[in-house]
């Protein structure tokens, strides 16, 4: 299934450090303004799109962020922004951590950066619309 | 027995960050709140174990994204004396500049947020439009705009030049006329004195008793500040005049922020004044072997402490303590007997800073509750 346009976002933050907490806070800000691309940010996950995670995945929110993901109705997209998403970042292998975020839920586009720019995480969210970039889309 | 609870978090639209506060209501009265930590839990500390120090102090940096440069300068008041390394007074009123820097982005950004809890998004956009242009300073002044690592040890790695000054001082003649303008309008607003003043009371005497710090305890007509207090880098050069004010409710903890902003902007001002013409030192200035101390500092939200350990010049042990741990003990109390419709205002005021601060156990002394270790995982003793 696709999502055209207009993506509603749902943001967690999985125990990040705030920074990119604050840059995609800062995406909304008039400067950056995710409204033009018709994106917005939605409270509940049940109304999103694509679902926006910062920060290591730890041992107490692990369930947590399945549970989110496991709301979302279909078809649904993940973003992971920032290192500590992606790998653990700083944090990889320390006590609390437990594992990628990949390892957790399918993500579609890993936004790199610590933290990343709002600019880059406004593009990964606009490519995780893509099919291409879904696993279901590499397959075709 | 308690007839609900009301659950808000660890993914809430009003929280940024991960808690879950659990308060249970009586209609619409809530008659006791807890907490549940660890959703934002990391291991900070325990990856600052037998690193390099320049290792660690790059952790310490991003131990939280909003007081990023308020950590590394803690990290460091620790950790120079050690070595016996002098700060030159232009190392000393940069770190002190971006510091004060740090307080301005951080002090707007809960202004914004706060305004978003009482459903006024105009002041939200206009509070996070300005913000913007303190991080584009940042993004000049050394080429990061969150976590902004600009210091070293003993050093730090940029020289401002006349032009950076030159447009801190324009960026702030283009902020300081909306900012007393949007103070004017949030202390005349009525909707914001209809939902501030009075509510989350916390008096004198209960900021002393949970040791409050930071503008909470400024607000309830405690004059603490560090700066003020012990001094430490520039603040012997420029001198602080805390805002303390006496009412100890929510509309009082939003003016002090609101002043301190301006009062952060003239020290700003001022130190950039002061700056001497030297370049500040080579990178590596001193190697450290062994030794231990404390550093603390006024972050956004109070004092924040660094206890640092160093052996074989290796970190051994890095202790946080940070504001928010301060006052977070205060939240059940100030949340009980208020209406569930202030809880997130009230919770804004005290400025959570979630991420920085997971690293505390709460025990509970009184009732005995015992969790086992896989409740203590998963944080399910919900009721």
């Amino acid at each position: 299934m696709t999502i055209k346009k207009s993506p509603w976002v749902s943001f967690y933050n999985a125990g990040g450090c705030n920074g990119c907490t604050l840059e995609f806070l800062a995406c909304t800000n008039p400067k950056f303004d995710i409204t033009r691309f018709g994106i917005e940010v939605k409270a509940s996950a049940k109304h999103a799109d694509v679902l926006v995670v910062t920060g290591i995945v730890n041992k107490h929110n692990r369930k947590r962020i399945i549970n989110i993901y496991e709301q979302m109705a279909e078809p649904k997209r993940v973003v992971a922004v920032g290192a500590c998403a992606i790998t653990g970042g700083i944090y990889r292998g320390s006590q609390a951590h437990a594992g990628p975020l990949d390892n957790v839920i399918p993500v579609t586009v890993y936004v790199p950066g610590c933290p990343p720019r709002p600019e880059t995480i406004i593009k990964a969210i606009l490519e995780a619309l893509d099919d291409k970039n879904t696993k279901q889309g590499k397959k075709d | 027995m308690h007839r609900t609870m009301f659950p808000i978090g660890p993914q809430h639209p009003s929280l940024k960050e991960p808690i879950f506060l659990k308060l249970y209501v009586e209609g619409t009265v809530i008659e006791k709140a807890e907490f549940d930590l660890g959703y934002a839990h990391r291991g900070v500390e325990e990856k600052m174990e037998n690193k390099e120090i320049d290792t660690t102090l790059h952790a310490v940096q991003r131990t939280c994204g909003i007081c990023s440069q308020c950590h590394s300068l803690a990290f460091l008041n620790a950790v120079e004396p050690m070595g016996q390394i002098r700060i030159p007074k232009r190392v000393a009123l940069q770190r002190m500049v971006i510091a004060e820097l740090e307080r301005i982005h951080s002090h707007m950004l809960w202004s914004g947020v706060m305004m978003h809890e009482m459903g006024l998004e105009t002041l939200f956009m206009y509070y996070m439009r300005e913000r913007e242009k303190i991080l584009d300073v940042f993004d000049e002044l050394t080429g990061n705009r969150v976590h902004h690592s600009a210091d070293l040890i003993g050093t730090m790695k940029m020289n401002f030049s006349e032009e950076d000054i030159e447009m801190i001082s324009k960026t702030f003649d283009s902020m300081k006329d909306k900012l007393e303008d949007y103070r004017r309008s949030v202390e005349g607003h009525d909707v914001i004195r209809d939902r501030c003043i009075g509510k989350g009371k916390i008096t004198r005497a209960d900021a002393v008793k949970y040791g409050l710090v930071g503008p909470v305890a400024r607000a309830s007509g405690i004059s603490y500040d560090v700066r003020v207090n012990a001094p430490y880098l520039g603040y012997q050069f420029v001198k602080v005049n805390p805002v303390v004010r006496t009412e100890g409710d929510v509309h009082a903890r939003t003016l002090v922020r609101l002043d301190e902003t301006f009062e952060s902007m003239r020290i700003v001002e001022e130190a950039c004044s002061k700056i001497p013409k030297s370049k500040v030192p080579k990178y590596p200035v001193k190697r450290i072997f062994h030794g231990q101390g404390a550093g603390r500092v006024e972050a956004p939200r109070g004092e924040n402490f660094h206890f640092v350990k160093i052996d074989m010049a290796k970190t051994k042990r890095v202790k946080i303590r940070t504001p928010t741990v301060a006052n977070l003990v205060m939240y059940p109390k100030v949340l009980q007997g208020a209406d569930i419709t202030d809880a997130p205002v009230i919770v804004m005021s005290m400025d959570p800073c979630i991420s920085c601060m997971e690293r505390v156990a709460v025990i509970k002394k009184g009732k005995t509750e015992v969790w086992s270790s896989h409740e203590l995982f998963r944080g399910k003793k919900h009721d």
